[in-house]
């Protein structure tokens, strides 16, 4: 088996490199290996079966949560945090596009300097302008709807369809906000809207359904990689699913030469020939995949000399807030299933040192549910006293945390030192995570500042609120430096010491900000895939 | 004019729409037979021109249903006027003079590129009599002479009663939400001019357009989405892409744009549900192929008779879903065929 460039990975970074390699030559040979299998989208059957159940088709395709007492679980936490892996990703073709909320926000100039602003972390090796472009093609790869107007953010181009309009439950949030002065603006959202490009993907209809899509519109990468197969735009793309890379095969130190994957289906080991590998397996599994590829010339795993894959773990802490609406004349309740307000009024450059943090009016702000009532057998005047009497209001958000060299992932080992397989045939993982001594001062740093957007709302805080540190957006193990002393990839996102191997996945970031990484890691892989055009060498 | 009058033209107008729709409608089986019985791995240019003009011709569907709906008119989807094949399309019981020839459902093939020429051929001044066995019969206008007749009687029925023409309900039509694969803009029609627009939308991008100039063909070389249907199938037949400085009158001279007739399912011309066998897995996939066929048709009909939304569900849950039945009905051998033809949907309305 042989292709010109292997792709690990068949998520949203795979398929903006791969999409952006052949545009450029259409005949460019491209082999897109995913361990996961495929998962049936637009399906009208499993969108009812979602709809009455709640149960996603790939639920069955994300890790198990930690080992209790009595359950088996899958991975072991080994921090003084917990952060679970359990929902967080999806091992699907398509990866964690398949169940992500679309969120496409753009890192702030700040971000790119985070150790010049701040002493954190390491600056990035370029900086918001030099990305900017990439943006932009991001925005359109994704089918991005946000307010081009912003302005918060310089942009050489509009988003490719318009902003959602805030619901009415944004309202009170907005209110206060306003009475602060803390900003708020649209929340861009990868869903598909109507414009004069032609498109073969469909747009949005707000079923409020988008956790699995009837249509496509909310952006899965499969969908994309299905219609390029589907009408054959590019003979050399092809896509193996089942197929579970086991390690890189090197040629040399400074070389690879393939990969080596398992068959899901024959279970047989087997090899492919490359002239480059591109690894987009997600943050955790290409650290865990650069750590596993042991040789002679790479003792502690390939690109691993200096002992930093793995390292600098970091994720968004996830937390929400509540307030108590007193009345509810506006009968506010969800509208949709996704955001359309959001304040990045903290995720500030003066904000930058402590932790940025964004706050946004979730789809469900208001507690009321309509579903539980009617399940309930509630009368129309039960229903109306309930809806037009007190509720509940959630303020949601994510912040900022910074990587530490002791926070990492690695293949998690049993006592006598062997590797225990997920239910997805990939190797477990060890995740070892202790939040920052002073990480709770600053929650309650953030609790005093949504508490005053509370008070202004006239929903005083209730005092119940939650924080997840789940690992949706587990980034940085393999961060991107313009050395080889601070990072595992260069600023091309090639591995230090390695002429043919490139990430790329959230491990590469510097940092994360405040904001959900997607759109970012697509701009990523449209230059990456920029790059590769411009060195050329590979057929 | 009277009201008698006006009303009689009304319905004549109605009646002329409503044969619009169908001649929109007759077009998609065949163009789609053809598409999808392209194997999946060849022809890819090709198969993409065809499933453009599809697109184009689905557009074209909406807006005459919009401008029917404009004027008050009852657009019908139904088991009574769902084409069978083969097919001739008539006005007032003769064939249209540009299109007296039979259309079918067959495999793409040169004679099938050939006969979708013919259907999207620029007009040309049509003799009005001929000889037809030794008795004078004056034949149907072309498809460009009905378009332009069913304009001139939107124009006088507005004029003769301004203001009363364009009484349809707004929230009737079809809007841009529902085409976003590269048809065109669809046009809201409220009044005389959005009309017009609409209806010269359907004559310019297809049927009963009048041959283009060189450097309007010019100015789409490249563009297949804005060149006209005609000459898009020229490319297929000629195996060549127009370039900037060709006639529009002649074939082709760009770019080579080899097409293989061979990379394609052998199958049954203008099958019907009869041909195959009750029980057989052809029979078992075309009886789905036409409930699905039928359902999408169903929720069509709601769409352009005040529920446009249904338009939504007819694209996404009816269209698409029959695409991958009718690719593997087209593999599927036919029922006790010795030449190796394989099954073909029949686009047939099932209770």
């Amino acid at each position: 088996m042989k292709a010109s460039t292997v792709i690990v990975g068949s998520g949203v970074a795979a398929t903006a490199v791969a999409q952006t390699l052949l545009e450029k030559n259409p005949q460019a040979s491209v082999l897109i290996l995913e361990a996961g299998i495929r998962v049936k989208t637009k399906d009208y059957g499993l969108w009812e079966q979602y709809m009455l159940t709640r149960q996603t088709p790939y639920e069955q395709y994300t890790d198990l949560p930690y080992p209790q007492r009595d359950f088996t679980g899958e991975n072991t936490s080994a921090g003084g945090t917990d952060m679970p892996l359990n929902g967080a990703r999806v091992f699907a073709y398509g990866g964690s596009t398949l169940h992500w909320g679309g969120w496409s926000f753009r890192l702030k100039p700040e971000d790119f300097h985070l150790k010049s602003n701040t002493g954190h972390g390491i600056d990035w090796p370029f900086d918001y302008d030099a990305l900017e472009p990439y943006y932009c093609r991001a925005e359109h790869h994704l089918a991005v709807s946000g307010d081009s107007r912003e302005p918060l953010l310089k942009r050489s181009q509009p988003y490719p369809f318009r902003e959602f309009p805030f619901t009415l439950m944004d309202r009170p949030i907005a209110d206060g906000m306003d009475k602060l002065g803390v900003g708020y603006g649209h929340l861009p959202i990868a869903r598909r809207g109507v414009s004069g490009v032609p498109s073969r993907h469909a747009p949005c209809q707000t079923t409020g359904t988008c956790k699995y899509c009837p249509f496509g519109a909310r952006y899965a990468a499969c969908n994309y990689l299905d219609d390029l197969m589907e009408w054959n735009d590019w003979p050399g793309l092809s896509v193996r699913l089942g197929a579970i890379v086991d390690r890189l095969i090197v040629d040399g130190k400074r070389k690879v030469k393939g990969v080596t994957f398992w068959d899901r289906e024959t279970g047989a080991l087997q090899d492919v020939e490359a002239d480059r590998v591109i690894v987009a397996a997600g943050a955790i599994e290409s650290a865990k995949l650069l750590l596993r590829s042991i040789s002679d010339e790479w003792p502690t795993g390939i690109g691993n000399d200096r002992d930093l894959v793995g390292r600098y773990l970091v994720t968004h802490p996830y937390f929400t807030f509540e307030g108590l609406l007193p009345a509810n004349p506006l009968r506010l309740q969800a509208e949709m299933d996704f955001p359309t307000l959001v304040s990045r009024h903290f995720d500030s450059e003066a904000e930058q040192k402590t932790g940025k943090f964004v706050l946004v009016s979730p789809p469900d702000a208001v507690g009321y549910r309509l579903a539980d009532s009617l399940q309930k057998g509630q009368s129309r005047a039960q229903i109306d006293a309930a809806l037009l009497g007190a509720n509940g209001i959630q303020i949601h958000g994510m912040i900022e945390v910074f990587g530490r060299h002791e926070n990492r992932v690695t293949a998690a080992k049993d006592s006598s030192g062997k590797v225990s397989y997920n239910r997805v045939g990939l190797p477990m993982t060890q995740v070892e995570y202790t939040k920052d001594p002073d990480f709770d001062k600053r929650m309650l740093e953030v609790q005093a500042e949504v508490g005053k957007i509370l008070a202004a709302m006239g929903a005083p805080s209730t005092g119940k609120k939650s924080l997840s540190w789940r690992a949706d957006h587990a980034g940085s193990v393999c961060r991107m430096s313009s050395t080889e002393e601070e990072g595992v990839v260069d600023p091309d996102l090639r591995v230090h010491g390695v002429d043919n191997l490139y990430i790329i996945s959230n491990a590469v970031f510097p940092n994360l900000g405040a904001i959900n990484p997607t759109l970012t890691l697509t701009a990523l892989a449209v230059r990456l895939a920029d790059h590769l055009n411009a060195r050329g060498g590979v057929s | 004019m009277n009201d008698v009058e006006i009303e009689d033209k009304r319905r004549a107008l109605l009646a002329r729409l409503q044969l619009a729709l169908e001649l929109e409608w007759t077009t998609l089986p065949p163009y789609l037979v053809a598409l999808l019985s392209i194997k999946r791995d060849a022809n890819r240019e090709a198969a993409d021109l065809i499933r453009g003009v599809a697109m184009e011709e689905m557009l074209h569907f909406a807006l005459v249903a919009n401008v029917m709906n404009a004027v008050g008119g009852r657009p019908r989807v139904s088991k009574s006027n769902c084409p069978a094949y083969p097919l001739t399309m008539t006005f007032e019981g003769r064939p249209f003079a540009d299109r007296t020839f039979p259309i079918s459902l067959a495999r793409f093939s040169e004679a099938s590129i050939a006969t979708f020429m013919k259907i999207e051929q620029p007009q040309s001044p049509v003799i009005k009599t001929a000889w037809l066995r030794e008795v004078i019969e004056v034949p149907a206008p072309t498809i460009g002479e009905f378009y332009g007749a069913t304009v001139k009687l939107l124009e006088e029925l507005n004029a003769a009663s301004p203001g009363k023409l364009f009484a349809g309900d707004r929230k009737d039509q079809l809007e841009g939400d529902y085409f976003w694969g590269g048809g065109g803009a669809i046009t809201i029609v409220t009044d005389l001019k959005s009309a017009k627009t609409a209806l010269e939308t359907v004559v310019e991008q297809g049927e009963g357009a009048w041959p283009w100039t060189r450097e309007r063909l010019a100015s789409t070389v490249g563009e297949p989405l804005k060149m006209g249907h005609y000459y898009r199938f020229s490319e297929i037949f000629f195996e060549r892409h127009f370039s900037t400085t060709d006639d529009p009158g002649k074939p082709p001279k760009g770019a080579e744009m080899p097409v293989d007739y061979a990379a394609v399912y052998p199958i049954k011309q203008n099958a019907r549900a009869t041909d195959y066998p009750a029980g057989s897995k052809a029979a078992e996939l075309n009886d789905a192929f036409n409930t699905r066929y039928t359902m999408m048709l169903r929720q069509l009909g709601e769409a352009i008779n005040g529920t446009p939304n249904a338009l939504y569900t007819a694209i996404m849950n009816g269209m698409h879903g029959m695409t991958s039945i009718a690719r593997e009905l087209m593999q599927t051998p036919m029922p006790g065929s010795t030449n190796g033809e394989t099954a073909c949907p029949t686009f047939e309305w099932v209770d």
